[in-house]
């Protein structure tokens, strides 16, 4: 039975390592013809200069939008085979701290009000701090960048468990239609059509792949007034899952 | 200060850097060649190898220059880092970036500065092999193109060296991890020698490393297993891929142990890898349970003795069956409710309690106590009579064992007690004190008369005792004796005559008995003794004496002789015997039911005393005396039990009764007594005292090995060991009386608990694992054998669960079902990752060539540079898509189970060929032999279309041949795919199946290069190999192999 046992682990480690395999194929050899599109892009936009006509330019600027688009798409898949491979460092973060800077670096936080509440015995904790920072950054981002409001609510809390921190991040934005709730950590996925709204679809898939990488967990619940909780429960000790 | 010029992807190079744990190393040769080589070829007195980390450079090796690192921002390599190719100063003090750098204006005094960077194959500039010179100069074309190549090598190395400690480091992991494992890990090699073995593998067989390495392991099968042990091994040539089988091994002190074995061969070596674990003591707990559990119920089945064991309160915890015949109760009523009290009379408890205070000097109380004291102060077993008092109320006389319950510690945790009914032998008893006593009635004395008789006158006198005697009217002396002749009979009446005839002329006393009849038939027999009276001159002239009535007496002796005859027999029966010994004489006397337990029969009486005491057991001979001396000092009786032993050393066991016999003046003359063989009796309650002890004994190894719970025939608790408080997390105290498996919510009045209950209560056994919850909520599991107890009416009244802890076994088999479960999630994850990251990717990329090409229609008059440009740019977005496509269908093979047939590869080979390769140009051979075989149809067409279509994509001949071949091998089916095409070098020859590679630029040949990993995989998966037989210019074959249907 442990014979067993063992060798379905190692088809599992397999799969594994196929699927980061398949991702660093994508993101890496797939770069060089993306690469070649980008520069030709580019010499085609000078060549052409202003002066085509305007159906030509309104043309050429969405053929560059979606050449950024794939450039974007697989820089997400780049940094999603990244994930457990770069940015290993343990060291001390302050929680408030950390969200602090991270609000800070939000580009698009005009707006919004941000409430933050610790609930903590040590507001330092020794962890993967770039990881933790970048999920945090993901979540809060995705909340200010979807959000439909004039103004914005944005709420941030960090409650110490006896095993992990449980950091909530809510906003009173439009939430997530149930129907689609599971496919929200799928890569590409956004809710609304990338037209709409330009986003890769990648970040909770890195944010939900740096989760599970230290071991934690991270689900969404519909918050009061249709807007979104995204939890995480990030272990006070990271184990590392290959 | 000048702006320090940092890689855009500092961070990563850094990380980069340290993983080759090169910084701050001993120089090395090899590194050394190397700068030497480029001084050499570049003409310059220095050359460095030198690695930048955030702080500073370091030089893994240097050529004349003394310092083995300097500050990072005055360094030449950040330079040299920053770009790919040689970075070049051809003199220091013209440029304005190091003009002022000390290591120009001072020592070294560098004006000339090339460094090649050391671009790692992750492209990170790790620093650069770079040559200085202290006068200005350049280099020529060659010189840089070798300062690069030399660059290369330095990388390899570095690589290399990161890839020796990595497998440095594995190899010592696994080597703990086999040191440290407790089952026996060894490689034998293909000659069947053990190669190499683990501490384990010492630790269990006893051997030491070099007495196993080096020798055949099969020397160590048990020679009845070996057979067995090639068969297993004999599969492993038959392909099979691990074998595990169970076998007996020899230890170095020659025991056998079980060894579980898991083998699989090394298909490269044919080096065995085997793991065996130690299945010894699996193997002898499993047989000691099945042994322990069936002696158990044996024993406690056993109706012959009542058996109730109880706790040190006296709460009764077990009532067998034999209890229940023997009380009248069911053990339902009585375990746990009450003690066995209730069973005895009080005024027996309370005389025992007086005894026992006297015997052992302390004042005690009269209760449950006084049963087990004995048993409890002097750690043997305490056997007494004692009368129960039945259910229904009536009495029984029994004998009563009491033994104290230990546990493995040696503390008391209760008593058992076993009885035996023995109304038989108290009867036996009873009957011969009460015989006894209708003996001393018997022996009373008659009562007596007296007479007188003148020869002369015929006169008769009587006193008034012989009237009574004679039945007579009191009558005149002349008339008496007439009267007195006419009762007598005829034939009495001559041998009257003929004694008083003798006694007158004799002179001599006479004696004379008679019987009389009287007129209502009554008989009486009468004793006359009489003496003659004589005159002066010595005539005889009458006669005197005394009459008896003897017929009591004689009545009496004719019982007696009766009765003897019966307490002979009766006594031979009930094996008891009675004697009578007389202190002055010494005559022993002994009834025949004494002799024949004596087995003296036949002894001469004169021998007898001496014979007597000689079967006594000499240990109880004394103790006899000293009861003899006690009864004729203080006339009372005794009671003893001894043994009598034979020539032939068998034992009887005798209880005896002993009284004293009196002469008139009350003196002790004699004793007398009765014997009883009880040797049945007293084997028996030895035989109840080992089973009783046996039951302990099994008691504690069942206590020991596993978990024992005992439950009434509702489920109610009434015993569980302390096994089961250890696995359930619950007490003793919590437990009993629950119900077992209420609190149970995995099975709660579910189907699993229904079922169970269905068997055992149609007193069934019931076997098999069940999961219960313990007292903190986790949760174990056990496997368990449910044994109802039946009673008379074949109703179970209580049931018996012998478990055994399987939760690891459990555990492992959850983590199975988890991992594949986990296994197949992962797969469909994966399987759909790949289908949209494809899919996703498409989108942008078709929308990219779609509104390329309305660019293209809306601009008729584009720029012939334009125009071009697009037809790149469309290109490339076709490559990327086949690239896309090709990932996809890679990462597909061996996930998706596709269903094997049967296929005529020639007619698809055919099918290929239509499709892919142009009708013009080629010449196409399909083997004739190519046969139908079983396969996944669609992988086998991948494989060949990709096989032909590189074929016809590379050919550059006028006229492309490609042929298909067949042969079938032992175990394969071997192809070949051949070409005359450009063929392929043979440094290419593995390199081609790696995925993405191609040997042309792609602009040449379009390409995404994946097409032959795939034939790799789709080969791979099938359990086949495949390579390539080509040289350059001279065609290409491509030969792989497919196992044969198994």
């Amino acid at each position: 039975m442990e014979e067993s046992a063992k060798s379905c682990q190692e088809e599992l480690s397999a799969l594994k390592k196929e699927y980061e395999d398949f991702v660093y194929i994508v993101s890496h050899d797939i770069k060089t013809p993306m690469r070649a599109i980008s520069n030709i892009t580019t010499w085609i936009e000078d060549d052409l200069g202003p002066d085509a006509g305007a159906d030509i330019l309104n043309n050429f600027t969405l053929l560059k939008n979606r050449v950024g688009r794939l450039e974007n798409m697989l820089n997400a898949l780049l940094e999603l085979s990244r994930v457990n491979r770069t940015e290993m460092e343990l060291y001390e973060v302050n929680f408030p701290k950390m969200v602090e800077e991270c609000i800070a670096s939000l580009d698009n936080g005009v707006n919004v009000k941000f409430h933050v509440n610790y609930n903590l015995s040590n507001e330092n904790c020794i962890t993967l701090g770039k990881k933790l920072n970048k999920v945090v950054f993901n979540l809060l981002d995705n909340a200010v960048r979807f959000h439909d409001k004039e103004i914005k609510n944005v709420f941030v809390d960090v409650r110490e468990n006896e095993s992990d921190y449980e950091i909530k991040i809510s906003d009173d934005g439009p939430g997530i239609a149930e129907e689609v709730r599971n496919k929200i950590f799928a890569i590409f996925y956004t809710v609304n059509s990338k037209d709409v709204l330009d986003s890769t679809g990648a970040g909770l898939t890195i944010s939900s792949k740096i989760v599970e990488m230290v071991g934690g967990k991270i689900y969404y619940t519909p918050g009061i007034n249709n807007g979104s909780i995204f939890q995480i429960n990030w272990p006070k000790i990271i184990s590392l899952k290959n | 200060m000048k702006k320090i010029p940092l890689p855009t992807n500092e961070s990563d190079r850094l990380t980069a850097l340290e993983s080759y744990s090169i910084m701050d190393t001993l120089p090395e040769k090899e590194y050394d060649a190397i700068t030497q080589l480029a001084s050499y070829i570049c003409g310059t007195p220095i050359a460095l190898v030198s690695l930048l980390d955030k702080e500073r450079q370091w030089f893994k090796s240097s050529v004349g220059l003394g310092a083995s690192e300097t500050p990072r921002e005055i360094s030449f390599c950040q330079y040299a880092i920053m770009g790919e190719e040689v970075y070049e100063v051809t003199n220091a003090s013209e440029n304005k970036l190091f003009a002022d750098n000390p290591l120009v204006t001072g020592n070294p005094d560098i004006r000339f500065y090339a460094g090649a960077p050391l671009k790692d194959s992750d492209g990170f500039n790790l620093g650069s092999l770079c040559v200085i010179d202290t006068v200005p100069r350049t280099l020529n074309a060659e010189q840089k193109n070798a300062l690069k190549l030399l660059a290369n090598q330095v990388v390899l190395l570095l690589q290399l060296r990161k890839k020796n400690a990595d497998l440095n480091t594995t190899q010592k992991e696994f080597q703990n991890f086999i040191d440290l494992s407790k089952d026996l890990v060894c490689i034998a090699n293909v000659n069947g020698m053990f190669f190499k073995v683990n501490p384990a593998f010492s630790n269990v067989l006893g051997y030491s490393k070099e007495e196993l390495e080096g020798t055949p392991f099969v020397d160590f099968v048990h020679p009845d297993d070996l057979d067995k042990t090639y068969k297993e091994v004999a599969k492993l040539a038959e392909g099979h891929k691990t074998i595990s089988f169970e076998n007996r091994y020899r230890c170095k002190n020659g025991e056998y142990i079980v060894l579980s074995w898991n083998t699989s061969p090394d298909p490269v070596s044919g080096n065995l890898y085997c793991i065996a674990r130690d299945m010894t003591i699996e193997y002898q707990q499993k047989e000691k349970l099945v042994k322990t559990s069936s002696e158990l119920s044996a024993i406690l089945n056993s109706t012959d003795f009542s058996i109730i064991s109880s706790d040190l309160d006296g709460t009764i915890k077990e009532f067998n069956r034999g209890a229940e015949i023997l009380l009248g109760y069911k053990s339902e009523e009585v375990i746990g409710k009450t003690s066995p009290s209730i069973f005895h009379l009080w005024d027996e408890v309370v005389k025992r309690t007086e005894d026992l205070s006297i015997e052992f000097g302390k004042d005690l109380a009269p209760g449950y106590d006084t049963f087990v004291f004995k048993a409890r102060e002097l750690g043997v077993a305490d056997s007494n009579e004692w009368t129960y008092v039945r259910k229904d109320g009536s009495l029984v006389p029994i004998v009563l064992s009491v033994t104290g319950i230990k546990n493995s510690e040696g503390e008391l945790t209760g008593y058992l007690g076993i009885s035996k009914d023995i109304t038989k032998e108290k009867e036996i008893e009873l009957n011969l004190l009460n015989s006894n006593k209708l003996l001393d009635e018997s022996q009373s004395i008659a009562k007596t008369g007296s007479w007188k008789f003148d020869l002369v006158t015929k006169d008769l006198v009587w006193s008034k005792g012989n009237y009574k005697i004679f039945e007579f009217e009191e009558l005149p002396a002349n008339k008496l004796y007439d009267a007195y002749r006419k009762i007598l009979r005829p034939e009495v009446l001559v041998r009257l005559d003929k004694a008083i005839e003798k006694s007158i002329t004799t002179g001599q006393d006479f004696e004379f008995m008679n019987s009389i009849d009287f007129s209502d038939n009554r008989v009486k027999h009468i004793l006359t003794l009489g003496q003659v009276i004589k005159n002066e001159f010595g005539q005889v002239i009458g006669a005197q004496g005394s009459t008896q009535d003897i017929t009591e007496k004689m009545i009496a002796e004719q019982n007696l002789i009766k009765s003897n005859k019966l307490l002979d027999e009766s006594q031979s029966i009930a094996k008891i015997g009675s004697w009578k010994f007389n202190l002055i004489t010494k005559d022993l006397m002994l009834s025949k039911g004494h002799y024949s337990i004596f087995e003296l029969d036949g002894v001469p009486a004169d021998q007898l005393y001496k014979s007597y005491r000689n079967r006594i057991h000499y240990d109880d001979l004394t103790t006899l005396d000293e009861f003899d001396e006690n009864v004729i000092k203080t006339g009372e009786d005794y009671k003893t039990n001894y043994r009598i032993l034979f020539p032939d050393n068998r034992i009887k066991y005798i209880s005896e009764i002993g009284q004293p016999f009196k002469n008139g003046k009350g003196e002790v003359i004699g004793l007398q007594g009765s014997i009883l063989d009880v040797t049945e009796k007293t084997l028996a309650e030895q035989k109840i005292a080992e089973k009783a002890k046996e039951i302990n004994d099994i008691r504690s190894a069942l206590d020991e090995s596993t978990i024992v719970t005992i439950t009434d025939q509702k489920g109610v608790i009434t015993f569980v060991n302390d096994k089961f408080c250890s696995i359930s997390k619950y007490s003793k105290e919590e437990l009993i009386g629950q119900y077992h498996y209420v609190d149970n919510p995995e099975y709660q009045l579910n189907q699993f608990i229904k079922n169970i209950w269905k068997t055992i209560a149609n007193g069934k056994v019931w076997k098999g694992d069940i999961k219960n919850r313990a007292k903190d909520g986790s949760h174990y599991w056990v496997n368990s054998t449910i044994v109802p107890f039946l009673d008379n009416e074949g109703k179970p009244y209580q049931y018996i669960a012998i478990s055994s802890d399987v939760t690891e076994q459990k555990l492992a088999k959850e983590n199975l079902d988890n991992a594949l479960v986990d296994l197949e999630k992962t797969n469909k994850e994966l399987d759909q990752f790949a289908y949209i990251v494809s899919h996703d990717l498409k989108a942008p990329l078709r929308a990219i060539n779609n509104l390329s090409e309305w660019i293209v229609e809306d601009m008729p008059e584009m720029p012939e540079a334009v125009n071009s440009n697009f037809g790149l740019l469309r290109g490339r977005i076709m490559r990327m898509e086949n690239l896309i496509n090709g990932v996809l269908e890679y990462s597909r093979i061996g996930r998706t189970k596709i269903e094997k047939q049967d296929t005529d590869l020639k007619i698809m080979l055919h099918q290929i060929v239509d499709s892919i390769v142009p009708t013009e140009g080629f010449e196409i051979y399909i083997a004739d032999n190519i046969p139908e075989i079983k396969i996944a149809r669609i992988l086998f067409q991948q494989l060949f279309s990709n096989l032909i279509s590189n074929s016809v994509k590379y050919n550059d001949k006028p006229i492309g041949k490609i042929e298909c071949f067949y042969e079938s091998l032992p175990d394969f089916h071997q192809f070949t795919v051949k070409d005359n095409g450009p063929g392929i070098a043979e440094e290419y020859h593995k390199k081609v199946f790696k995925v993405f590679q191609t040997i042309e630029a792609r602009d040449k040949k379009e390409s995404t290069g994946i097409g032959l990993s795939i034939v790799q995989k789709i080969i791979d998966e099938a359990g086949g190999t495949i390579r390539i037989e080509s040289e350059e210019g001279k065609g290409a074959s491509f030969i792989f192999t497919i196992p044969k249907e198994i």
